[in-house]
């Protein structure tokens, strides 16, 4: 694991230090998110704790995280519906606190469950819309259009199913054709075929027109195949944030090492090779992390101090399993 | 913009049931009235009927326009009540179905929707006032009641006018109990509890004229024979709990966590 990627936080303040504040895939230096310290305290709970967020502009960033994981109130705070306890928001170089309606003029958001009026039809909820954002009747229709919800026009809102009325709200949010969408669990609700599309579209905006997204989930197949970036809360801090693409291509650099005397096999590991990271599993594999370019070392050290290596083999982390290790379930 | 953020306020409202709901229980009103006034004038028919006790015309006034007229302004000062549901309705709405988070990440100051709420609350609850008022007096018309004096009309007017301004003035707080609230439920449970507790109780003090529950009424001739006639100072009472509850809503709105 990188320096960045065990502590976002370090690798900020690292970034402060050098002078600059990196913008991935963005052409100018101010990040779309900014979020600085970031902290929610309630009487009983802190539910988001020291949390540091930099987005680049057409970036798209999964925000994976278990229910209660503090995932929607780091949104809320984004978008300037809670006020953190500390820390900073900046949206386009903005101050969310001190300067709301500038900040969040070009970010289209769905926050948690999909709303609108029920007594209203669609087009009536766009239209609300519509005129709150001053935006163009082209706009709302190419909103229905690329959402699929042109059957559904002169349909009151409260007699779409679920998924139909998710895509109400995802037609909202893109209406006035926003350069930053945040949007909380924007596949609830929504079919195979749905979730499908919604994926293809976000993909779709965020490299033809460059939007920046900012995805919630706790699906994991959802953002695995979604997210540029991918960063993890638990229980309010962010454990781990990592380059998505990197992540699937890179050698994986854990080791399951089956041998005849674990725990001798563990002691030499530990002083012959400065291994530390080395776990005695309840079936007594040896499970060795920190083994990039090494397998054939460590399986000459073995043999050679008379031990049977029964197997060596590299252990495959996808995400679901670096999710669970990191928020404390089994791998 | 402020149009706008109006309009959409008034888009809002549409096909709603609530809103015919509203207006045709407070029709009642005057339908019941009319009909008191019927029974006022054919005691012996109501006493047949069982509807009425002899006693009962002694402590209601005759069937005439004066006591009808002023019957009428007092069963429009019980709309502090319907103001209330009013705002129970456009604000809590928002909270109970959850568009509340949409309106508040729009890039518009939340000022705006506290003042185009509270017009579309004020217009509505007005448009209901003429049209039961028109209705009482077409049913007064009807009915045949003795005594009509353009003169006593014109006063009734003026004075319902007061009425309306005295309740119009007490919609704020509701509205921000409903913020406050996040739903339907309190600011219905405080407009029960301010009209009909609280107004009722110090109508008959000393201190009607400063409770502002009560000096809606006091204005429209429902307190006791001789109690004091609200003045000036009472509507500033008014206007002051109108001001605080403006500024109690957008500090709501604006400062505090929204999580509904």
């Amino acid at each position: 694991m990188s320096d960045a990627t065990k502590s976002p936080l370090a690798a900020r303040k690292k970034g402060a230090m050098e002078g600059s504040v990196s913008n991935r895939g963005g052409d100018t230096n101010t990040p779309v998110i900014y979020a600085e310290d970031l902290c929610k305290r309630y009487p009983e709970v802190t539910a988001v704790d020291s949390l540091c967020l930099e987005v680049g502009r057409g970036e798209i960033y999964g925000f994976l995280g278990r229910n209660g994981a503090g995932k929607t109130t780091t949104i809320r705070m984004l978008l300037g519906l809670i006020r953190p306890t500390r820390g900073r928001v900046l949206l386009f170089g903005k101050d969310v606190s001190t300067d709301r309606r500038a900040a969040v003029s070009s970010v289209g958001s769905l926050v948690e469950t999909a709303a609108s009026y029920t007594t209203l039809t669609v087009r009536e909820n766009l239209e609300i819309q519509r005129r709150l954002t001053g935006t163009g009747r082209e706009a709302m229709e190419r909103a229905v259009a690329v959402l699929g919800l042109e059957e559904y026009v002169n349909r009151r809102a409260g007699r779409l199913s679920l998924g139909n009325k998710q895509r109400l709200s995802l037609a909202r949010a893109i209406l006035h054709n926003p350069r930053l969408l945040i949007l909380d669990e924007p596949a609830s609700g929504l079919d195979p075929a749905g979730i499908v599309e919604i994926r293809r579209l976000l993909r779709r905006l965020a490299d033809e027109q460059r939007i920046t997204v900012f995805v919630s989930s706790h699906i994991l197949g959802e953002i695995n195949q979604l997210a540029d970036r991918i960063g993890i809360i638990h229980r309010g801090r962010l454990v781990e944030e990592f380059d998505a693409r990197q992540a699937e291509t890179e050698a994986q650099d854990r080791l399951e090492v089956r041998v005849s005397d674990p725990e001798r096999a563990m002691l030499l590991l530990r002083t012959n090779m400065g291994i530390g990271d080395i776990k005695l599993r309840e079936d007594r594999a040896l499970e060795i992390a920190g083994t990039s370019g090494r397998p054939a070392a460590i399986a000459r050290l073995l043999v050679e101090a008379g031990m049977e290596l029964q197997a060596l083999c590299p252990i495959r982390e996808d995400l679901e399993a670096r999710f669970m290790r990191l928020t404390g379930g089994e791998p | 913009m402020f149009f706008q953020v109006l309009y959409s306020e008034f888009l809002k409202l549409r096909r709603t049931k609530i809103t015919w709901i509203v207006g045709l229980l407070y029709c009642f009103a005057p339908l019941a009235l009319s009909f008191f006034m019927i029974i006022l004038r054919e005691p012996d028919l109501a006493q047949r009927m069982g509807l009425m006790t002899a006693k009962a015309q002694l402590t209601v006034g005759t069937a005439d326009w004066p006591t009808y007229l002023s019957l009428i302004a007092i069963v429009l000062a019980g709309g502090t009540i319907v103001i209330g549901f009013i705002e129970a309705f456009v604000f809590g709405r928002e909270y109970a179905e959850g568009t509340a988070k949409n309106m508040l990440t729009l890039p518009i100051s939340r000022s705006m929707f506290v003042a185009a709420k509270i017009i579309v609350s004020m217009v509505w609850y007005t448009c209901i006032v003429v049209v039961v008022y028109g209705i009482s007096i077409l049913l007064g018309l009807l009915v045949g009641l003795p005594g009509f004096d353009p003169v006593l009309l014109e006063r009734n007017i003026r004075l319902c006018l007061l009425v309306l301004l005295g309740t119009l003035l007490l919609s704020s707080l509701p509205a921000w109990i409903a913020v406050v609230g996040r739903g339907y439920l309190a600011p219905i449970g405080f407009t029960i509890f301010s009209s009909i507790v609280l107004g009722q109780i110090f109508l008959h003090t000393g201190w009607a004229p400063w409770v502002p529950w009560s000096i809606v009424f006091l204005t429209a001739g429902a307190g006791e024979p001789g109690a004091p006639v609200p003045g000036a100072g009472s509507f500033v009472v008014l206007a002051g709990v109108f001001v605080i509850g403006c500024i109690l809503l957008y500090l709501s709105l604006d400062r505090a966590d929204n999580t509904q």
